[in-house]
């Protein structure tokens, strides 16, 4: 009885753990504390996809910021011959985060490859979150920067092979 | 395959047939649940703010409740048999002019105002019987005003009715504040991928616009009746808070409600003898009122325009009259607004989505 009891606590906070670890993994919540990371994720809408499912579409408008708690995302440009793959994503990446800061619709499309989780995140939430604890939306923030600072660091040198070429 | 879609279909007709008889247990309460909804929605975001100062959820809600509360006895001790009396005694004054001298409304300079306006718009609009509308129109509001003592009379008992509707309303509503952010994924939980964004920004943008809009007229009303009244009471004329409270609920109406709160004053003076200087004061006190609302209240809080043109209000004002009275009168205005800023918000969401 009592073991039954014990084996129950044990495996919800196992499971608690096993989130915060999951978290602590997802770029964007770098150097984010315990409490921090769950009060951030009360904002949390989960999503199921199935494989080859479309989250989003180039041109649509953006509302939310994903997660992806299990399975791959691929992120590709619509073409009439053939899409061009921008990446694959999967666990732990996000995507979407560009509706956060600037009024466009999406800028590319997004389609699940395999049985896939997501965490979403409403753009409102966020900037409420935001205004609502300064502190942590200061940390979320430039690490968002610092994700778009990469990005761009990369499509540059992408670029550059392009012209050598 | 085949007994699968037997299942499915027996499945889908018990689930209806499920909603339809919960509809038929739940009907009694149904307002009741409704109404909540919308207290809910309204008390939401000053109990967000509350939160925003660093106290939880659970204690901001009972800090707005003590408010809440605490108004509604001041409400019912000392406003709510204030009304009372002078709602009767309004009564009594109001049936006896009209027993006293056959009220011709279309000597009274608002009617005479209005007649002008028909005059345009018979010139306007020369393929619709306008005259015809007006004269219905004017049979319906003088109906009105003979049946005015007994409605109000009648109203005044219900009163005590809605005040303690009133009392238990954030009973219901205070587990749905609670509970919000459970309930709001449960929703989404339901709603299938192809329409989750677009859900989402409907509501958000629902919230922006209409939200706002109610918000905002309840706000204006209250901030109205609390004015009027006190001018109306400064100026110490009769039936000062039953004239405020209507002014304030007649304010709904853009353009033609607040004349009408003006009229609603100005004629109780002059029905209850009161000298012709004290009618001057009372209308420009009304006046100054409605200046006040124009140039601090309506911006700080409405925001924008509502973007109806004054004809569109007009007739509707006009045709909510005609179909379902005073309250078509007094709802017809914010009903078109909402139902034609909810359309044409689902209708640009569904085409970007690329679903129509």
């Amino acid at each position: 009885m009592s073991n039954n009891f014990f084996k129950k606590i044990l495996k919800k906070t196992s499971k608690k753990l096993d989130d915060f670890t999951f978290l602590n993994k997802v770029e964007i919540f770098k150097n984010l504390s315990k409490s921090e990371l769950s009060l951030f994720a009360k904002l949390f809408l989960i999503r199921k996809f199935e494989q080859g499912e479309i989250i989003f579409r180039e041109t649509y408008p953006h509302v939310v910021l994903y997660i992806i708690k299990s399975g791959e995302v691929e992120i590709f440009l619509e073409n009439t011959e053939n899409n061009i793959v921008i990446s694959q994503l999967s666990e732990a990446s996000h995507f979407g985060e560009i509706g956060l800061f600037a009024e466009v619709n999406r800028i590319a499309s997004a389609k699940a490859t395999k049985e896939t989780t997501l965490y979403a995140v409403t753009k409102n939430d966020f900037r409420r979150f935001v205004r609502k604890n300064p502190a942590t939306g200061i940390k979320l923030l430039y690490n968002l920067g610092e994700h778009m600072a990469l990005g761009l660091i990369n499509s540059n040198q992408r670029l550059k092979k392009y012209e050598i070429r | 395959m085949k007994s699968g879609k037997l299942i499915k279909l027996i499945f889908n007709i018990v689930i209806v047939l499920m909603i339809i008889f919960a509809f038929f247990v739940y009907k009694s309460i149904l307002s009741y649940m409704l109404l909540s909804l919308l207290f809910v929605y309204l008390v939401n975001p000053i109990i967000i703010q509350i939160e925003n100062i660093g106290i939880n959820k659970t204690l901001s809600i009972f800090i707005f409740y003590g408010i809440f509360f605490l108004t509604l006895i001041f409400v019912g001790t000392i406003l709510f048999p204030l009304l009372i009396k002078q709602i009767s005694s309004f009564a009594i004054t109001y049936s006896n002019f009209i027993s006293q001298q056959n009220l011709d409304l279309e000597q009274l300079p608002y009617i005479a105002n209005l007649q002008l306006w028909f005059d345009k718009l018979k010139d306007l609009l020369p393929f619709i019987d306008l005259v015809a509308l007006k004269d219905l129109l004017i049979v319906r509001l003088k109906d009105f005003f003979d049946k005015l003592p007994n409605i109000i009379l009648s109203y005044s008992s219900n009163l005590i009715k809605i005040f303690s509707y009133l009392l238990s309303l954030p009973i219901i509503s205070f587990f749905l504040l609670k509970d919000q952010n459970k309930l709001k994924k449960s929703f989404y939980l339901l709603i299938p991928n192809r329409y989750f964004e677009l859900v989402i920004l409907i509501i958000e943008k629902i919230d922006n616009t209409i939200g706002i809009y109610l918000r905002a007229l309840f706000m204006q009303s209250f901030i109205i009746a609390v004015l009027s009244t006190s001018v109306l009471t400064i100026l110490g004329i009769k039936f000062g808070v039953l004239i405020g409270v209507l002014a304030g609920i007649l304010n709904i109406i853009p353009y033609l409600g607040p004349l009408a709160g003006i009229i609603l004053a100005g004629s109780t003076v002059i029905l209850t003898g009161e000298p012709i200087s004290l009618f001057m004061w009372t209308v420009l006190g009304m006046w100054g009122v409605q200046l006040i609302d124009n140039a601090i209240v309506y911006p700080l809080i409405m925001g924008k325009n509502t973007d109806l043109h004054p004809i569109v209000i007009i007739l509707t004002v006009l045709a909510g009259g005609l179909t379902f009275g005073v309250l078509g009168m007094l709802f017809g205005v914010p009903v078109v607004y909402l139902t034609t800023g909810l359309l044409s918000v689902i209708y640009k969401n569904l085409k970007q989505f690329e679903i129509i």
